[in-house]
C-alpha cells in the first residue's frame, strides 16, 4: 500500500508539472486523497483556462501568413548555386531510386499480359488477375501470409520491447554490452543456416529438443513436419532470430528517458516493477507505436523465413504469398500470373501504410508519411 | 468483357494505382524488353511438323554449305570442370586447337535455370548452353531453341549414336539438343557387409527386401535408418516401393497417362505407409534433402540408399569406409518387381537466337569437335595433357585436382565412361574402378529410359499447383495422416479443378 501510494503521489507530481502549474507538489505528509484533491483541482483550473484562452483565440482576427515573394528563375539558379553542394550528394540517391524503383515499374506492365521470357508479352488484359482471384492456393497463400505475418508482428514486438526492458535493467555496463551484442547476433545468421541448425535441433530421431522428450518419457515429435507445430515453431524461431535486433531502437528510446523520473519514483519507494510500468513503457510508447506502423506496411513480406523451413507434409500450412509467386515464376515461368500476384501483394501492402498513416494520424497527431 | 477495354483506358486505370506497385518490381525487375528475335526461332519451333517434309532439301543442302569457322562462341556451363581446377588453361588448349575463342561463363548450379531465363528476357543470351529433360521441352516449345535435326542429319554425329539416344532426346520427332554423354540412372545400395553379418543374400522381391530392412533394424546397432530416400516424390529415388508406379505424367503403352491418378498409385502410397509406419523408411524423410541423405550413409546409420550408379558407387564407397571401417556399399540387381530409371535426358542446345549460319558454325566446330572421337573428344573429356592427365600406356592417367588434392581429375565436361560415342583413338583409355563399374554395370543392363514429357500449356499453368497438391498428399499419405483411399478421393478432386484432363488431352494430341 505504502509503495501504491508512492507511486499515486509521483504519478500526479508529474501530472502537475505536465499541466503547467510550475510547482511540484509531491509532499510527504500529504495524504494521499488530500493529493488527490489538489491535483484534480489544479488540473480542473489549467482546463479552465485553456478553454478561456481558446475562446480569446476564436475572436482573435486571423494573423497574415507571410509568404516569400516569388523568385524569378535566375534567383532559384542562384540558389540551387548556392546549395550546389547538397543537391551533389543527393545526387546518387536520386539516380538510385530512378532506376532500381522507377524504371522497373515499367515491368507491371507484364503483369497484364502472358509473359515467359522467351516470347514477345501478349497483352491480356485483367486475365492473369482472374486467373489468381479464382484460385483457391492463392487465397490460402493469401490468408497463410495474413496469420503468420499478424502473429510474427504482435510477438516480435511483444518479445523486443520485454527484451528491451530487461537489458535496460541491467546495471553493470559491461555485462549489458555483452548480453546486447549477444542478442544481436542471431540477426546476423542466414535464415538457411538458422533452418539448417534447427531442422537438427528438432529432428525426431537425433535432435536435442526430442531427446528431451524422450528422457521425459514422451514420444519424439517430427516437429517441422507436423501442421499443428510447423508455424508454432516458425514462430519461436522468428523470435530467436530477430527480437534482439529490434531491442536496439527501444533501448536508444529508454536511455533518453529523464533519469530524474527514475529518482523521484525510487525516493516515492517504487520498485522495479512499478518504474517500468509508469515510468519506462508510457516513455517508450510513441516508439513502440512509430515501429508498429512501420512495420505493418512490410507484414506480407514474407518468404525466406518461409521458404527454408517449408516441406511437402506443410506446404498448405506455410505458404505465403512471396513462395507463391517465387513458385509460379520459377517452377511454372509463368511471369505474367506472377508478377500479377506481385502487384495484388503490392497493393494490399499499400492498403496497410494508408492506414498506419491514418492510425499514427491519429494517435499521434502526424503520419509517418510527411 | 475486361479484355475489352481499350489499352489506352486501361492504362489511364493504370496510372491511377501507380504510386502503389514499388515493390512489385521484385519481379518486373526480371522482364525488359523481350527477346524479339525469339520469334523466328519460335515459328520454327511450332511449324516443326510441316517442315518435316522439307527437311531432307535442307539436309542436301547443309551438307553442300562449306561451313567457315567463327571467332567465339559463347557458352554457359554450371557443372564440369571447376573455374579453379586449370579452366584458363583449357579454355587456352581449345583456342589453340580450334582457333576458336570460347567467350564462357560459369553458372553456379542452383542460379542456371534463373539466369537462362533472364538471359532470354534481356537478349543476352549465351550461343550455346545445357539443358536437363524436363526443361527441354518447355524451351523447345517456346521456340528458344535452334532446331538442330537437320544439321544433325548432315553430319556424321547421328550415325555414331546410338539411334535410341536420339529417339530418346527428340521431341515431336525433331532435336533440339545432342546430349553431352548418356544419360545415368539410379541403382540401390545396400550395406554389404551388414547382409554378411547377418548371413542374408542380396534381396530379390518386395518381402525380401522388407525382411532385409527389418534385420537391419532389429539387428544391426549402428543402423538408425534402414532405408532412406531425399522425398517421397521420385520412382526413381525409392524403386521398391514405388514399383510400376509413376509419381507424375508417364507414357505408358504409348499413352500418356497422369501416374498419380493411378491403382499403381495408390498401392504405393500403402506399401510406402506401411513401411513408415513400421519404422523401415527414414522417419525424416518428408524433410531429407540429397546431402542429407548421402551424409547419413557417410557416417553409416543408413541400410538402404538409392543413388546414381557409375563415379556416385566409388564416392559412397569411398566416404562410408573412411567414417566405418570394412564398410560396404553393394550396388544390387533390381527385385524382381522394381525398374530402375536412367533420368530424363537433356544435352547442349545452340539458342534460338542465333542465325542459320552461325548454328552450322557452332554445330560443327564446338558440338561436333566434342564427339570427334579424337582430340576434340578427349579435350572434353580428359582436359589438358600435363594439367588434366598425363599419358599412361595406353591409358590416360588422372592428375591431382589443382581445387582438392585429395581428388584426382577423371572427367572435365564429359565422363569418359558415360560418352555417347566412342573414342577412335587407342591410347588415350579411360580405367574405371571397380566401384563405379559394379554399379554401372547394373543399370546399363536394366535400367529404363523416361521419353522427355511433350509440352502442354495447360500444365504449364498448373504445374506449380498440381506439384503442391500432389506432394501434400502423398506425403500425408505416408505419415498416417490421411488413408491411401482419402488421398486418392483428395486428388480426383484437385485434378478435377486443376482440369489435368486437359493436360492429358494436350499431352497424347488431342487437344
Amino acid at each position: 500500500m505504502k509503495g501504491l501510494r508512492g507511486v499515486s503521489r509521483a504519478g500526479l507530481s508529474s501530472l502537475f508539472c505536465a499541466v503547467g502549474e510550475g510547482t511540484f507538489l509531491l509532499k510527504k505528509e500529504l495524504s494521499l486523497v488530500e493529493s488527490i484533491k489538489i491535483g484534480l483541482k489544479s488540473c480542473k483550473d489549467f482546463v479552465n483556462n485553456a478553454k478561456e484562452v481558446n475562446k480569446l483565440k476564436l475572436f482573435k482576427k486571423k494573423e497574415p501568413v507571410y509568404k516569400p515573394p516569388k523568385k524569378t528563375f535566375r534567383e532559384k539558379m542562384v540558389d540551387v548555386y548556392h546549395y550546389r553542394w547538397f543537391y551533389l550528394m543527393f545526387l546518387p540517391v536520386a539516380v538510385s531510386l530512378f532506376v532500381f524503383h522507377y524504371i522497373p515499374m515499367y515491368g507491371i506492365y507484364y503483369a497484364f499480359t502472358d509473359y515467359t521470357p522467351f516470347k514477345e508479352p501478349t497483352f491480356v488484359g485483367w486475365a492473369n488477375f482472374e486467373y489468381l482471384f479464382s484460385a483457391s492456393r492463392f487465397w490460402q497463400a493469401f490468408r497463410n501470409t495474413i496469420q503468420l505475418s499478424t502473429v510474427h508482428l504482435i510477438l516480435g514486438m511483444v518479445c523486443s520491447v520485454g527484451l528491451a526492458l530487461l537489458i535496460n535493467e541491467i546495471s553493470n555496463l559491461k555485462f549489458r554490452k555483452v548480453v546486447q551484442t549477444v542478442v544481436y547476433l542471431p540477426h546476423f545468421i542466414s535464415w538457411v543456416v538458422v533452418a539448417s541448425i534447427f531442422t537438427l535441433f528438432l529432428s525426431p530421431q537425433s535432435g536435442f529438443v526430442n531427446a528431451i522428450i524422450s528422457s521425459l518419457g514422451g514420444t519424439p515429435i517430427y516437429f517441422l513436419a507436423s501442421e499443428k507445430w510447423w508455424r508454432i515453431c516458425f514462430y519461436i524461431l522468428n523470435v530467436w532470430k530477430e527480437t534482439g535486433w529490434g531491442t536496439i531502437i527501444y533501448i536508444a528510446a529508454l536511455s533518453g528517458v529523464d533519469q530524474e523520473m527514475y529518482e523521484a519514483a525510487t525516493i516515492d519507494g517504487a520498485g522495479h516493477l512499478q518504474k517500468v510500468r509508469y515510468i519506462s513503457i508510457p516513455a517508450i510508447s510513441v516508439t513502440i507505436l512509430t515501429v508498429f506502423i512501420l512495420n505493418l506496411s512490410k507484414v506480407l513480406n514474407l518468404f525466406d523465413s518461409v521458404f527454408v523451413l517449408q516441406n511437402d507434409s506443410v506446404i498448405k500450412t506455410s505458404d505465403v504469398i512471396g513462395t507463391y509467386v517465387y513458385r509460379l515464376g520459377i517452377t511454372s515461368a509463368d511471369y505474367g500470373t506472377s508478377t500479377a500476384a506481385g502487384l495484388f501483394k503490392s497493393v494490399i501492402s499499400l492498403a496497410l501504410i494508408t492506414f498506419a498513416n491514418w492510425l499514427s494520424n491519429r494517435i499521434k497527431g502526424e503520419g509517418i508519411l510527411g | 468483357m475486361l479484355k475489352a477495354l481499350s489499352r489506352r483506358d486501361f492504362m489511364k486505370g493504370m496510372a491511377v494505382g501507380g504510386i502503389a506497385l514499388g515493390s512489385a518490381s521484385l519481379l518486373a525487375a526480371c522482364g525488359s524488353s523481350s527477346s524479339s528475335s525469339s520469334e523466328e526461332s519460335s515459328s520454327s519451333a511450332e511449324s516443326t511438323g510441316t517442315e518435316a517434309s522439307a527437311s531432307e532439301d535442307a539436309t542436301q543442302e547443309a551438307a553442300e554449305t562449306v561451313v567457315e569457322k567463327p571467332e567465339s562462341i559463347s557458352w554457359w556451363t554450371h557443372d564440369g570442370l571447376s573455374e579453379d581446377n586449370g579452366a584458363e588453361e583449357w579454355f587456352e588448349e581449345f583456342e589453340n586447337f580450334t582457333g576458336i575463342y570460347l567467350d564462357h561463363s560459369f553458372i553456379s548450379n542452383n542460379e542456371y535455370y534463373t539466369k537462362l531465363e533472364l538471359a532470354f528476357a534481356s537478349g543476352e543470351v549465351p550461343e550455346v548452353f545445357d539443358l536437363n529433360g524436363a526443361n527441354l521441352a518447355v524451351y523447345a516449345s517456346q521456340g528458344a531453341l535452334y532446331d538442330l535435326t537437320d544439321l544433325l542429319t548432315a553430319s556424321d554425329l547421328s550415325d555414331k549414336v546410338d539411334s535410341a539416344i536420339w529417339e530418346a532426346i527428340a521431341i515431336d520427332g525433331r532435336i533440339y539438343a545432342i546430349p553431352k554423354e548418356v544419360p545415368s540412372a539410379e541403382v540401390t545400395y545396400v550395406r554389404g557387409d551388414w547382409l554378411d553379418e547377418l548371413g542374408m543374400d542380396e534381396p530379390t522381391t518386395y518381402d525380401e527386401f522388407l525382411d532385409m530392412l527389418r534385420a537391419f533394424k532389429d539387428n544391426i546397432d549402428a543402423c538408425t535408418i534402414p532405408y532412406t530416400a531425399p522425398g517421397l516424390t521420385s520412382e526413381m529415388a525409392m524403386p521398391e516401393f514405388y514399383q510400376d508406379a509413376h509419381y507424375g505424367f508417364a507414357k505408358v503403352d504409348g499413352v500418356w497417362i497422369d501416374g498419380f491418378a493411378q491403382d499403381s498409385m495408390a498401392e504405393a502410397m500403402q506399401r510406402m505407409q506401411d513401411a513408415y509406419a513400421e519404422g523401415l523408411i527414414d522417419m525424416e524423410i518428408i524433410t531429407n534433402t540429397t546431402s542429407t541423405c548421402r551424409d547419413s550413409w557417410y557416417e553409416g546409420k543408413v541400410g538402404v540408399f538409392t543413388y546414381w550408379s557409375g563415379k556416385w558407387g566409388g564416392t559412397l564407397q569411398e566416404r562410408l569406409v573412411a567414417n566405418n571401417e570394412g564398410a560396404i556399399a553393394q550396388p544390387i540387381e533390381p527385385i524382381d518387381v522394381a525398374t530402375y530409371y536412367y533420368s530424363t535426358l537433356g544435352g547442349m542446345c545452340i539458342s534460338g537466337q542465333v542465325d542459320d549460319e552461325k548454328a552450322a558454325q557452332i554445330f560443327k566446330y564446338f558440338i561436333e569437335y566434342m564427339h570427334d572421337g579424337g582430340e576434340g573428344q578427349v579435350l572434353f573429356q580428359s582436359g589438358v595433357e600435363g594439367v588434366h592427365w598425363e599419358q599412361d600406356g595406353d591409358y590416360v592417367s588422372p592428375l591431382t585436382n589443382l581445387a582438392d588434392n585429395t581428388t584426382v581429375t577423371t572427367s572435365v565436361w564429359i565422363t569418359p565412361w558415360l560418352a555417347i560415342s566412342d573414342l577412335e583413338v587407342t591410347d588415350k583409355k579411360t580405367e574405371i574402378s571397380d566401384e563405379v563399374a559394379n554399379s554401372l554395370a547394373i543399370t546399363d543392363a536394366v535400367a529404363v529410359q523416361q521419353p522427355i514429357t511433350p509440352v502442354s500449356e495447360t500444365y504449364n499453368k498448373i504445374s506449380s499447383d498440381l506439384t503442391l497438391e500432389k506432394s501434400n498428399i502423398l506425403a500425408k499419405g505416408v505419415m498416417g495422416e490421411m488413408t491411401v483411399e482419402d488421398g486418392g478421393a483428395a486428388y480426383a478432386e484437385v485434378a478435377d479443378e486443376l482440369n489435368v484432363a486437359q493436360v492429358l488431352a494436350e499431352l497424347n494430341g488431342e487437344a
